[in-house]
C-alpha cells in the first residue's frame, strides 16, 4: 500500500515536471471557463426570448380583456377580423398563446440543438410547429460552425489533451533508457502503467471538474447537483477510455512518435469518421422529406379544399347537427367556413407531416442504435441530454406543442361552429401552456451513456493490461 | 541533387505505413463525402425544382379574383442549389430554403433544413470541404512533422549536409516530396470531384462559371495544403525534437481548425451585433407606418398623395381621375415599403457581411478561416450568394406588385369590384435566376486571398529560417 502511494507520488512529480502538462492544464482551465460562459450566454439568450414572449402574451391578454369588455358593453364594435369576442379571431394571431421551452438548469454545459430550434412557438388555430416556427436572426456561418461549448470541449478536445500527456506513457521511459530501471524494481509493468494512468486521469479529471464547477458558479445562477454528478461520471469514464487507449497503444511497445500518430488516427476514427458515417447512413436510410414540398403541397390542399368548402361544412354539421346555428349551412359565417377549410387541410396534410416526423424519428433511432460504435457518440448524446438540449427533450417539447395545439383547437372548435361569442371571463378558461419536464430526469438521460462508456473503458483497459501482464510479452517482463 | 531529394522523400512517404493508412482513410472519406454530397444535392435540387414548379402552376391556376388578392396569394420561390455544393455545402442547410413573394412584405427566408435533422447532423457534418479543410492538413502534419527532426535524431541530417547539400535545397526538396506524395491522393480526388460535378449538371443556374470556379477551388486548396506542408517542414526544422514538433503542429491544427472557427464567431458577434428577429420586425413595421428620415407617416403620405394627384389632374373627386386611384395608391405604398426593405434588409445583409469580414481577417491568424470563406464563396454556398438570390427574388416580388397594381389602375374604376383572370397572371414572367460569375465571388474575398498569400509567404520564410537554424545546430 505504502509502495503504491510512493509510486503515485513519484509519477505525479514526474508529470508536473513535464512542460506539456502545464500547457494542457492551462488550456483546460481557460477553455472550460470560456466554453461555460458561451453556454451560459446561449442559455440567457433563450431565457430572454422566453420571457419576452411570456410578457408579450400577458400584455396582449390584458389588452384583449379590456377590448372584450368594451365590446360587450357596446362601447366599441371592431371589424369581424379584429373582434376578439369572435372565437376564430381569438384563436389566431390576436389570441395566440406561446408554447415556450424553459431553460434547463444545466443548460450552460451544452448548446446542443437550442440555437437551431426556436424555444418559442406560437400556437394558433392554423397550426403550431417548433421546427417550422420563424427562426431567430443569426449569421448562418455561426450556426454552421457551432458554438465552443463545454460539450464540444469534452467530446472533441479533452481526448486530444489527454492524449497529449499520455501518448508516450511508456515509450518515453524506454527512449530515455529509464524503463529497464523501472522494471528492475519489484513492481510489475501493470502497476507502473496503472499508476501513470491514475495520475494522469486524476489530474485531468480534477482540473475539468473544478474548472467546470467554478465556471458554473461564476457564470450561472446555481448548480444543478444531480445532473452535475452524472455529468462528472460521464466525463470521468470518457476520459478513462482515452487514457486507456493511450495505455493500449503504448503496450504494443512502439516508439513515441509512432504512438502519437496511431493515437491521432484513432481520435480521427472515433471522433470524426464513425460519427460522420453514422450520420450519413442515417440520412441515407431514412431521408427526411423536404420542407419545400410540404409548403407547395399545403397550398395545393388549400385550393382543393376551398373548392369543396361547402361540402366540408355540410359534412361537419351532419355529424354535429346540435352545433348548427340557426339558418342553413349556406348562410354560415365566413370565419366558420375558413376554420373548417383549415381543419380539413390540416387533416389531409397530417399523413405528410407524420411521414416527415417519422423519418426524423427513424434517423434518431438509427443513431441511438449505432452510437455504441464510438464512445464519442455515446458521450455527445449523454451530455446534450443532460443539458436538456438534445433530441429527446426537443422531441418531448414537440409532442407537448402538438398536444397543446389539439387542446387549443378543441377549445375553439365548438365555439366557432356554433358561432358563439367569447366573454372576458372566457379568457380564464382558455387552455394554458405548461411543459412538464420528463420525471426520470438526469439519471435516465445519463444511465445508458454511463453503461456504454463503462464497457468501452473496461475494454481498452482490459486489453492494455492483458498485453502488459507478467509473462505476457517479453518486453514487459523484468 | 534536387531530384534525388524529392525522389527519396516521395518513396519514403509512400512506403510509410502512416501515409498508406492515412491516405486510405482520407481517400475513403473523400469518396464517401463526395457521394453523400452528390446524393443530397440531387435530392434537394429535385425537391426545390418540383416545389417551385408547383407553386408557379398554383399561381397561374388561381382562378378569377381581384389582382390585389392575387398579389396576396403570391408565389413561393425555392433556392436553387449550386452543383458545386456537392463539394462544399457551406451554409445551405443553415439558411431558409424558401420565401413567399406576397403583397406589401419582403418575407425572410424560412425553413432551414438543419432544423429537420437530429442533433448529430451538425456535430458530424462531413463534406468533401470539411475533409479537405480539416483532415488533409492533419494527414500532412502527421506525415511531415519528422522530416527534419527525424533525420537529425537519426543522425542522417549531418551526413546529408556533409555532402554539401544546401539546407535550403534540402528543405524545398522535402516539401515538394511530401507535396508530390499527397498529389497522388488528391489529383484523383480532384478528378473524381470534376466528374461528379459534370454528372450533377448545371444546378438550376445557381452560379455561373462552374468550371472556372472549380479550378479556382482546386487552386485554393492546393495553396492551403502548400501552407500546411511549409509550416510542417519549418516546425520540424525549428523544433528541438520530433516530439516537440508534433506537439506544436497538433496544437496549431487544433487552434486553426477546431477553435478558431468557433471563437471567430464570438469575436464577430461582439464586433457587429445583429438585431433579434423581434426587433427587426418591429423596426420594419415602424418604418412602414411612421415613416423614416424625410418620409412622413403612412397616413400623411396617403393624404399628400391624394392632394397631389387631385391637383395634378384638376379634379375634385378620386372617382373622376382618368385611372383607378386604388391601383396608384397600392403601388405607391409598395414603393415606400421597398425603400424600407432596401434599407433594413440591406443593413442586415451588411451586418452579416461585416461579421464575415471579421472571420476573414482572423484568417491572418488561422488560415482555415480564410480557406473556408473562399471555398464557400467559390461553391456559391456562402451568405453573400444567398443574399444575391434573396435580392433577385425580392425584385421579382416587386415586379408582380407592379403588374397587378398597374392593371388595377388601368383596367378598373375607383370603388367598383374588379375581377381579373388567368391572362393577367400569365403576364407575370416565371421567376428565373441567373447566378453570379466567378469574378463576383472572388471580388468579395480579397481579405481571404490576402490571408492565404500571407500564410504562403510566412511558411516560406519560416522554412528558410528553420533550415538555417537546423543546419547551424548540426
Amino acid at each position: 500500500m505504502n509502495g503504491s502511494g510512493a509510486m503515485l507520488r513519484h509519477e505525479f512529480r514526474m508529470l508536473l515536471a513535464d512542460r506539456i502538462v502545464w500547457v494542457v492544464a492551462a488550456a483546460i482551465l481557460l477553455l472550460t471557463g470560456y466554453s461555460v460562459q458561451v453556454g451560459a450566454a446561449a442559455a440567457d439568450h433563450q431565457r430572454t426570448q422566453v420571457e419576452q414572449a411570456v410578457d408579450e402574451e400577458r400584455e396582449r391578454y390584458a389588452g384583449l380583456r379590456e377590448t372584450m369588455t368594451s365590446v360587450h358593453q357596446g362601447e366599441v364594435s371592431p371589424s369581424p377580423f379584429q373582434d376578439p369576442t369572435r372565437p376564430y379571431v381569438m384563436g389566431r394571431a390576436r389570441g395566440q398563446r406561446f408554447a415556450v421551452l424553459p431553460v434547463n438548469g444545466f443548460q450552460a454545459t451544452a448548446v446542443g440543438q437550442s440555437d437551431l430550434i426556436p424555444p418559442v412557438v406560437p400556437v394558433l388555430l392554423d397550426g403550431a410547429d417548433p421546427r417550422g416556427a420563424r427562426e431567430e436572426i443569426e449569421n448562418p456561418v455561426h450556426l454552421l460552425a457551432g458554438p465552443l461549448d463545454l460539450a464540444f470541449l469534452i467530446t472533441f478536445l479533452l481526448p486530444l489533451l489527454a492524449l497529449a500527456i499520455s501518448f508516450d506513457l511508456l515509450s518515453r521511459e524506454r527512449e530515455q533508457g529509464t524503463l529497464a530501471l523501472l522494471l528492475s524494481q519489484p513492481v510489475s509493468a501493470r502497476r507502473i502503467v496503472a499508476a501513470k494512468l491514475l495520475v494522469r486521469w486524476g489530474l485531468l479529471m480534477g482540473l475539468v471538474a473544478v474548472a467546470t464547477l467554478l465556471s458554473l458558479l461564476l457564470f450561472t445562477t446555481g448548480i444543478a447537483w444531480q445532473p452535475f454528478l452524472f455529468w462528472g461520471i460521464i466525463v470521468a469514464l470518457y476520459l478513462g477510455f482515452w487514457i486507456g487507449l493511450a495505455a493500449l497503444v503504448n503496450a504494443t511497445g512502439r516508439e513515441s512518435a509512432r504512438n502519437a500518430v496511431a493515437l491521432a488516427f484513432l481520435w480521427l476514427v472515433f471522433v470524426i469518421v464513425i460519427p460522420a458515417g453514422v450520420q450519413i447512413s442515417a440520412a441515407f436510410l431514412h431521408p427526411v422529406p423536404s420542407r419545400a414540398e410540404l409548403v407547395a403541397l399545403e397550398r395545393e390542399e388549400v385550393r382543393q379544399v376551398q373548392e369543396e368548402a361547402s361540402a366540408v361544412l355540410a359534412r361537419y354539421y351532419d355529424d354535429h347537427p346540435e352545433l348548427l346555428p340557426e339558418g342553413s349551412v349556406d348562410e354560415v359565417d365566413f370565419q366558420t367556413r375558413a376554420f373548417a377549410v383549415n381543419q380539413e387541410v390540416q387533416t389531409r396534410l397530417r399523413p405528410v407531416r407524420e411521414n416527415h416526423r417519422e423519418a426524423l424519428r427513424a434517423q434518431q433511432d438509427w443513431i441511438r442504435t449505432l452510437r455504441w460504435l464510438s464512445p464519442t457518440l455515446v458521450t455527445h448524446e449523454a451530455l446534450i441530454e443532460l443539458a436538456g438540449t438534445g433530441d429527446a427533450r426537443f422531441g418531448a417539447f414537440e409532442a407537448a406543442v402538438d398536444r397543446f395545439h389539439r387542446e387549443w383547437v378543441g377549445f375553439f372548435e365548438p365555439l366557432i361552429y356554433t358561432d358563439s361569442r367569447l366573454t372576458p371571463e372566457d379568457l380564464d378558461r382558455l387552455p394554458v401552456w405548461t411543459f412538464e419536464e420528463s420525471s426520470s430526469g438526469a439519471a435516465h438521460a445519463a444511465a445508458p451513456g454511463i453503461l456504454g462508456l463503462l464497457l468501452f473503458s473496461a475494454l481498452v483497459l482490459g486489453i492494455a493490461m492483458r498485453l502488459l501482464r507478467d509473462g505476457g510479452d517479453r518486453r514487459w517482463t523484468p | 541533387m534536387f531530384g534525388h531529394i524529392i525522389r527519396k522523400e516521395v518513396i519514403e512517404t509512400l512506403r510509410d505505413g502512416r501515409f498508406r493508412w492515412g491516405a486510405a482513410l482520407v481517400g475513403l472519406l473523400l469518396v464517401l463525402s463526395l457521394a453523400a454530397g452528390f446524393a443530397q444535392r440531387a435530392e434537394v435540387e429535385r425537391a426545390h425544382a418540383q416545389a417551385q414548379s408547383m407553386s408557379w402552376s398554383q399561381w397561374l391556376d388561381q382562378g378569377d379574383k381581384n389582382p390585389h388578392s392575387a398579389a396576396h396569394y403570391g408565389i413561393y420561390v425555392f433556392r436553387p442549389v449550386s452543383s458545386l455544393s456537392l463539394v462544399d455545402r457551406g451554409v445551405d442547410s443553415y439558411v431558409g430554403a424558401t420565401t413567399w413573394l406576397e403583397a406589401h412584405y419582403q418575407n425572410p427566408f424560412e425553413h432551414r433544413a438543419i432544423q429537420d435533422t437530429p442533433a448529430l447532423a451538425r456535430f458530424a457534418d462531413l463534406t468533401a470541404a470539411t475533409t479537405l479543410q480539416l483532415l488533409v492538413p492533419l494527414l500532412i502534419l502527421l506525415l511531415a512533422f519528422a522530416t527534419f527532426s527525424g533525420e537529425r535524431e537519426r543522425g542522417t541530417l549531418r551526413q546529408v549536409l556533409s555532402l554539401g547539400v544546401n539546407p535550403r535545397t534540402l528543405a524545398t526538396g522535402k516539401a515538394l516530396g511530401v507535396g508530390l506524395a499527397l498529389a497522388l491522393l488528391l489529383i484523383p480526388a480532384a478528378a473524381l470531384g470534376a466528374l461528379a460535378l459534370m454528372a450533377a449538371g448545371p444546378g438550376g443556374e445557381a452560379v455561373a462559371d462552374e468550371g472556372l470556379r472549380y479550378l479556382l477551388l482546386v487552386l485554393t486548396y492546393s495553396a492551403y495544403f502548400g501552407v500546411i506542408v511549409l509550416l510542417a517542414v519549418a516546425v520540424s526544422a525549428l523544433a528541438p525534437s520530433s516530439r516537440t514538433a508534433l506537439a506544436l503542429l497538433l496544437c496549431f491544427w487544433i487552434v486553426n481548425g477546431l477553435l478558431a472557427p468557433r471563437v471567430a464567431s464570438d469575436v464577430a458577434r461582439s464586433q457587429v451585433e445583429l438585431p433579434s428577429s423581434l426587433e427587426f420586425q418591429e423596426t420594419v413595421q415602424r418604418d412602414r407606418s411612421e415613416g423614416f428620415g424625410e418620409f412622413p407617416s403612412q397616413q400623411l403620405r396617403q393624404e399628400l398623395l391624394v392632394d397631389s394627384v387631385l391637383a395634378a389632374h384638376g379634379v375634385e373627386e378620386l372617382a373622376n381621375l382618368p385611372f383607378n386611384f386604388a391601383g396608384l395608391s397600392l403601388q405607391r405604398s409598395e414603393e415606400f415599403g421597398d425603400l424600407v426593405f432596401d434599407r433594413r434588409f440591406g443593413d442586415l445583409a451588411n451586418q452579416v457581411e461585416a461579421q464575415l469580414e471579421v472571420h476573414r481577417r482572423i484568417g491572418f491568424l488561422a488560415p482555415h478561416l480564410a480557406v473556408r470563406s473562399l471555398s464557400m464563396s467559390l461553391t456559391g454556398t456562402d451568405p453573400a450568394h444567398h443574399q444575391r438570390y434573396a435580392e433577385a427574388a425580392e425584385e421579382h416580388r416587386r415586379l408582380i406588385q407592379r403588374i397587378m397594381n398597374t392593371d388595377i389602375m388601368e383596367n378598373s374604376r375607383f370603388g367598383e369590384s374588379y375581377i381579373a383572370g388567368p391572362e393577367l397572371w400569365a403576364e407575370v414572367p416565371e421567376f428565373e435566376y441567373e447566378g453570379p460569375e466567378a469574378s463576383w465571388a472572388v471580388a468579395g474575398q480579397g481579405t481571404a486571398i490576402a490571408a492565404i498569400l500571407f500564410w504562403l509567404l510566412l511558411g516560406g520564410l519560416l522554412v528558410r529560417v528553420g533550415t538555417s537554424v537546423s543546419a547551424r545546430r548540426v
